[in-house]
């Protein structure tokens, strides 16, 4: 039975075949009634194979069925041992009782702790089987674990060429080939495929420098190929036959038993790295170059002991040497004299070997003797293994620097004794937490603090307290930072605490990276100027209350105006009206007892009282001339003439009165006004024309003295001109009444008018030669 | 022809009599009824106060109303009677010495039937009281009296 067994297992072409050989075997050659051979999966595999002996047994399906799908009988067993389990509850699976079996043997395959599978054998019988049997089986089981074991290592070596061989495959960015003895090609990756440009198929079998074409040294290639040994760099042909930077690197390649079988060739693509090389070579270069043109800073090296190794232009340029003239000299020759004596030069050196590094500024001498200022930086240099090899030193001219700042120290200087000698300004400085910096002797005259008083006070000691408890001059400072600037006239406090009024002018003032520093505070004390402001406001007041009152005073002799017109209309009429009535009673009623000189004497009561009436219409006329508003609109003052004319000489029809009346004379007033003007002329005219049997009338404009004005002229009774200044008063008459009518209101009412226009009138006339009145609107 | 009635509103004794004078040379016969202040006149008119006894149905075919007036003045009266229902449509002719304009306007806007300024002469005065009896005594067509309007 074991030989059968081993003659089938070895003979095997796999596994399977072995398993199912060897069941049928131990079945077939020990009586067992069933076998089940599981081989568990290897390294990488996915499931377990199971074999069944008989496998065309029907009776046996249930069982066969049981075991395929849910594996090994039982599996809680990590014995290593071959075990016997006979029919005793749960031990079997129910299959195999149902089949009528009640005994299994199992036997594990393992192999070096690798458990490779499993071994079960199934009989009928419960009782143990025999020790031969058992050493029997086991001896097939060992033959069956060896055959596994060994298909298993075949299977996982294949399966590891094959990866290798694929990653080999898969590198691109280097070509890996394989050479044989010969120098042929036997292995070609991508990369090779890449960077060749040949794919496999056409690179196998080629020697290797047809598919690789140095462009120049192709001995040396060829050698080192021969040699199967060895490092290449240079540069390979493509095929269009631009070229690129390659190195070839080539290895013997032995078996496990130390023999050679061929050569490894890697190529690697040099391109970007000689780029990247190129590229540092270039700016090495550069670098060097622009040391060397470097005009504006003098770039010196020097060894350990100070001596000059190097010394471009800047160098040459500033200090006036050539190159020739000073290397090997020491560099203590450069600086000026004083720094020589108190050894500055070696101090600076020590500094920079102590610390890598000095900085310091001071005089410079040049070849022709004349000095500059200088700002000089050394470093210590050192070597790959940081030993001290020498100095360089950077060195630049500050002389005009120096110059500015001397500039703007002497400009300070003038600006601070400015400020100083400022004595109506109060100027300081404040810190960004306003406290004060500075105190002029302005600031010293206005708050009768002394600098020391002050200093490192806050600003709020100038001012007074706000009246609900804030601090104003934080507000400011607050202002000027949010701003600015802050500008505004307030109250500030001397010492003593009496407040005056200031003109305040707080700026902040930044650095140059807009960093708050502080702020400037510049004032004036302006109290003598608020003081007259509060005259000329006082001042202002007074005249306004003035006003006001003149005008209510106005209003009043307005009011009294009008309610005396009032009465005048109403109350001074009555008893002129009594007086009349009652005469003229006296004259109906008593005609028979008064003789003619009676009756005479009421008739001139009559009259009398007659001419009061009108005397009183007249006034109460003039006066509303004044108290009626102005309403100016166009006027055609030769419409309205024509017009008065026309009515005069329809009333008396009799006179031969000519009127000349220039053509459209048109102004802007008050229609009812100039009318009432015109009306007034006119009939004053006609009126002085009256005892002429032929008279004319005029109207039209001219210049009188180069004023333009209108002007009414007659050839009536005139007037002497010594009387000219009564022409216009009211009541005033150069004529009688029985001379002529009238109560001489009528040319004061005229006046009033054209006054009212904000025009003049002013008459021409002699005694009986006419008279001419000229009037401006 | 029967007696036509007039309501003289006059305060001064001397223009009343005046008055009085120039109506009785109207030629319309008529009787005046004088009374002497504001007050007494919207008294008169309206029934009350010390004329309550009098006869409603005794209404004047004119009102004479001067402006100057002790107690109401003229303006006030004239608001008065145009305000009250028995009166409102009452011929009234201001009567006065005043032509100021706020008199005028104040009158005719409170829709006085007439506007007549006194002369001081006082012939024009008899003239024009005498064409004003005649006018409105006799031409002028008084508004009907209806007994409704009557409290």
């Amino acid at each position: 039975m074991i030989c059968k067994a081993a003659v089938a297992i070895t003979q095997a072409a796999n596994e399977d075949e072995a398993a199912n050989s060897c069941l049928r075997a131990v079945c077939r050659g020990s009586g067992w009634s069933a076998g089940h051979l599981v081989i568990f999966p290897g390294a990488g595999g996915n499931h377990a194979s199971h074999h069944f002996h008989p496998a065309e047994a029907a009776e046996l399906a249930p069982l066969r069925q049981q075991l395929t799908t849910s594996g090994a009988t039982w599996q809680d067993d990590l014995s290593v041992a071959p075990v016997w389990r006979k029919d005793d509850g749960a031990a079997l699976p129910p299959a195999a009782r149902q089949v009528g079996l009640h005994g299994v043997l199992r036997i594990p395959l393992v192999k070096d702790t690798q458990s490779l599978g499993v071994m079960e054998l199934f009989r009928a019988e419960d009782a143990a089987p025999d020790e031969p049997l058992l050493s029997a089986v086991t001896e097939v089981a060992r033959l069956m674990t060896a055959a596994l074991a060994r298909a298993r290592i075949t299977r996982e070596l294949s399966e590891r060429e094959a990866r290798e061989a694929a990653l080999v495959q898969s590198v691109q960015d280097h070509a890996l080939v394989m050479l044989d003895a010969a120098g042929l090609v036997v292995g070609w990756n991508a990369g090779a495929e890449r960077l060749s440009g040949a794919p496999t198929h056409q690179a196998l079998g080629k020697p290797i420098l047809e598919l690789f074409r140095p462009a120049d040294g192709r001995e040396a290639l060829a050698e080192l190929v021969r040699r199967e040994e060895g490092r290449w760099d240079g540069r390979l042909l493509r095929r269009d036959g631009t070229t690129w930077w390659a190195r070839m690197v080539l290895s013997p390649m032995h078996d496990g038993d130390g023999r050679r079988y061929g050569t490894s060739l890697l190529v690697q693509d040099l391109t970007e790295q000689r780029r990247l090389e190129d590229a540092l070579a270039a700016s090495e270069t550069r670098f060097r170059l622009l040391v060397e043109g470097v005009k504006d800073y003098a770039l010196i090296t020097l060894d350990m002991n100070g001596r000059i190794t190097s010394w471009n232009l800047g160098a040459e340029r500033l200090h006036g040497h050539s190159a020739r003239q000073v290397l090997g000299t020491p560099a203590e020759r450069l600086h000026g004299e004083e720094d020589r004596q108190k050894g500055r030069p070696g101090e600076l050196l020590r500094e920079a070997e102590r610390t890598g590094r000095a900085e310091g500024e001071g005089w410079r001498v040049r070849a022709d003797g004349s000095r500059f200022w200088a700002h000089v930086v050394l470093t210590a240099l050192r070597d790959a293994a940081g030993a001290p090899v020498g100095y360089s030193m950077l060195c630049l001219d500050m002389t005009e620097r120096r110059r500015m700042e001397e500039i703007i120290l002497e400009s300070e200087a003038r600006f601070r004794s400015l400020v100083e000698s400022a004595e109506g300004y109060a100027i300081f400085m404040l810190d960004a937490d306003g406290r004060i910096q500075s105190w002029n002797s302005g600031a010293e005259r206005n708050h009768g603090y002394t600098a020391a008083e002050v200093k490192g006070q806050p600003l709020g000691i100038l001012y007074p307290r706000g009246e609900d408890g804030t601090d104003p001059a934080a507000a400011a400072l607050a202002r000027a930072r949010a701003e600015g600037r802050h500008e505004e006239e307030g109250l500030r406090l001397r010492k003593n605490g009496q407040p005056f009024y200031a003109s305040v002018v707080i700026s902040a003032v930044h650095d140059e990276e807009g960093k708050l520093r502080g702020f400037s505070y510049v004032a004036r004390d302006i109290t003598e100027r608020k003081q007259s402001e509060e005259r000329l406001r006082k001042l202002a007041e007074t005249l306004e209350k003035r006003v006001a009152e003149r005008t209510t005073q106005l209003e009043d002799i307005n009011r009294e105006l009008e309610a005396f017109s009032y009465s005048v209309s109403h109350d001074l009429r009555a008893p002129l009206r009594s007086i009349d009535g009652f005469g003229q009673a006296l004259l109906e009623d008593y005609a028979d007892k008064l003789d003619e000189q009676g009756k005479h004497y009421l008739q001139r009561m009559r009259a009398a009282s007659q001419r009061m009436g009108e005397l009183i219409d007249d006034l109460l006329r003039l006066s509303r001339l004044t108290r009626s508003e102005l309403q100016r609109q166009r006027v055609d003052l030769s419409v309205m003439a024509q017009s008065i004319a026309a009515e005069l000489q329809r009333r008396e029809p009799w006179r031969d009165v000519r009127f000349i009346i220039e053509e459209n004379l048109c102004t802007w007033g008050d229609p009812r006004l100039l009318r009432v003007a015109l009306e007034n002329l006119f009939s004053n005219s006609w009126k002085f024309t009256a005892k002429h049997a032929h008279s004319t009338i005029e109207f039209g404009t001219t210049d009188y003295d180069g004023v333009p004005c209108y002007f009414v002229r007659d050839d009536g009774a005139g007037f002497d001109m010594a009387h000219a200044s009564k022409l216009f008063g009211a009541f005033q008459r150069l004529h009688s009444p029985s001379e002529f009518e009238g109560t001489g209101i009528g040319l004061a009412t005229v006046q009033r008018i054209i006054r009212r226009h904000g025009g003049r009138i002013w008459a021409e006339g002699a005694v009986e030669q006419g008279a001419t009145f000229y009037f401006t609107l | 022809m029967t007696e036509r009635l007039i309501l003289l509103v006059e305060d001064n004794a001397d223009d009343e009599m005046l008055a009085l004078r120039a109506l009785a040379k109207s030629p319309v016969q008529n009787r005046v009824v004088v009374v002497r202040d504001g007050q007494e006149a919207l008294d008169w008119l309206h029934c009350v106060g010390v004329h309550a006894g009098r006869s409603p149905l005794e209404i004047p075919h004119v009102v004479l109303l001067d402006l100057k007036l002790p107690k109401v003045d003229g303006i006030e009266v004239l608001r008065r009677v145009r305000a009250h229902p028995q009166t409102r449509l009452l011929p009234v002719v201001i009567l006065t010495s005043s032509n100021e304009e706020c008199d005028v306007m104040g009158a005719y806007s409170l829709g006085a039937n007439s506007y007549i300024r006194k002369p001081v002469d006082f012939t024009q005065f008899t003239e024009a009281v005498r064409n004003l009896g005649l006018y409105w005594l006799q031409w002028n067509q008084p508004p009907p009296v209806t007994p409704g309007a009557i409290p």
